[in-house]
């Protein structure tokens, strides 16, 4: 149980962090075209990072850009939690590091999640452009997904809640494309997918169907959920909101561990749930 | 193989020059179903100790249970970007070895990661999982030496 003294540390810091954010939120704006621009510099022109580019020294870069009033602003914050999300960490001594995800930022930058925007209504590019800024800024600065919802509402010209379904769905794609990166590095005969998450009250039909189950990956094209926008099963698993990921496993793997394998019947079960 | 230990000698006489490639490919199986494992604990409100984590705070568990989650259960999961974050963020030489990174995307999330893992330490393998994996690791190295060889 986390103590109270620590919980009310948390919430003093998650709100110290969000009005540091409000007040440079000017600053994160306009400086994060410069961002993509110098990401996309670093970039072969198949999406991997050039040599030499270290992920401590890119991050600097990236963080001597935004401006050292707002980094040091949060420096000092992730500091008083005792750590900084910023330059990765070692949780415990052999434990993995978590360090700032170049993957992340060029899957981001690389615009992914576009199809998201291509089928809705009145989208325009300034919607495009808004949603890689935001999700940009969000895999670099630890704001909250309501902030950066406010933000892309204006943009819309819709509510906060369209906006945050816009921003949670294009954030899960971009996961759900770092989990497609290592599927794509399995041998294709032993490539699966687990697709793992909630069975629960809110669960679409078609990833109740799934949930729990490893599917080939040759499979995965026989999946429809339906979704306009969001039909890539690959990338948006049952369409926006989802909160369903496939994680890339091999088949030895789903055997050892006793894993239910998706059949013909549960893909059609799945497909004849999306159709309602 | 023998005692246990991986015999590199017979695996670059095997493999040649498809030695990196083979590792690497082999990381990253492993490395993938590392995460899938962690995934499959962490569901089931289990550390990385091996020991289930610690209960949520009451007024957290009232705030799960509102919105439908296990109030119960520590599973770190409510809109499931934390968890759904966790990939394999480069499999890279490092000096004389060759390691799998592990990542978790987005910002908030690693330090959501950060602040979970200083009260309920979840972000590593058990020793289960560990030697599950160092085995994983050493029969796909194995076949691959087998399938070089026929």
């Amino acid at each position: 149980m986390i103590p109270s003294k620590i919980l009310s540390e948390m919430e003093r810091n998650d709100k110290a962090m969000d009005a540091l954010i409000k007040k440079y939120g000017d600053q994160i704006k306009s400086i994060t075209p410069k961002i993509i621009e110098f990401i996309q510099r670093q970039q072969n022109a198949d999406g991997s990072f050039k040599s030499g580019v270290g992920s401590a020294k890119f991050v600097k870069r990236i963080m001597r850009e935004m401006g050292d009033p707002l980094t040091s602003g949060v420096d000092k914050l992730l500091t008083d939690a005792g750590t900084s999300a910023l330059e990765g960490f070692n949780a415990s001594p052999g434990a993995p590091s978590l360090m700032v995800g170049q993957r992340e930022i060029a899957t981001v930058v690389s615009g992914s999640f576009d199809d998201l925007t291509k089928n809705m209504l009145g989208v325009s590019k300034d919607l495009q452009g808004a949603l890689k800024s935001e999700l940009t800024q969000l895999s670099l600065v630890p704001k909250s997904i309501d902030t950066s919802a406010k933000i892309l509402s204006e943009v819309i010209g819709g509510s906060v809640g369209q906006a945050k379904s816009v921003i949670n769905t294009g954030m899960a794609t971009v996961q759900r494309d770092l989990h497609g990166q290592a599927l794509d590095a399995l041998p294709e005969d032993q490539a699966m997918v687990l697709y793992i998450g909630p069975n629960d009250g809110d669960t679409r039909g078609f990833c109740g169907a799934l949930a729990g189950k490893a599917i080939y990956k040759k499979d995965l094209r026989r999946l429809d959920n339906g979704q306009r926008g969001a039909s890539n099963v690959l990338r948006n698993g049952g369409g926006w909101n989802c909160r369903h990921r496939l994680l890339p496993v091999t088949a030895d793997f789903a055997r050892d561990q006793n894993m239910t394998i998706a059949t013909s019947a549960d893909i059609s079960a799945a497909n004849n749930a999306a159709r309602g | 193989m023998a005692d246990g230990k991986i015999d590199y000698t017979a695996l670059e006489e095997a493999l040649g020059k498809d030695l990196y490639k083979a590792i690497e490919q082999a990381l990253t199986a492993t490395a993938s179903n590392g995460i899938a494992m962690m995934r499959m604990r962490i569901e089931k409100g289990v550390g990385s100790s091996g020991e289930s984590m610690p209960a949520y705070t009451p007024r957290y568990r009232k705030r799960r249970k509102d919105i439908g989650r296990p109030p119960d259960k520590r599973d770190l999961f409510v809109s499931g970007q934390l968890l759904g974050g966790i990939h394999l963020e480069s499999v890279e030489t490092k000096g004389a070895d060759i390691v799998a990174t592990l990542g978790i995307a987005g910002a908030r999330n690693r330090v959501l990661a950060v602040r979970h893992e200083q009260t309920a330490p979840w972000f590593d393998f058990t020793p289960t999982e560990k030697a599950t994996l160092t085995n994983m690791l050493r029969d796909q190295l194995d076949k691959a030496i087998e399938a070089d060889h026929g």
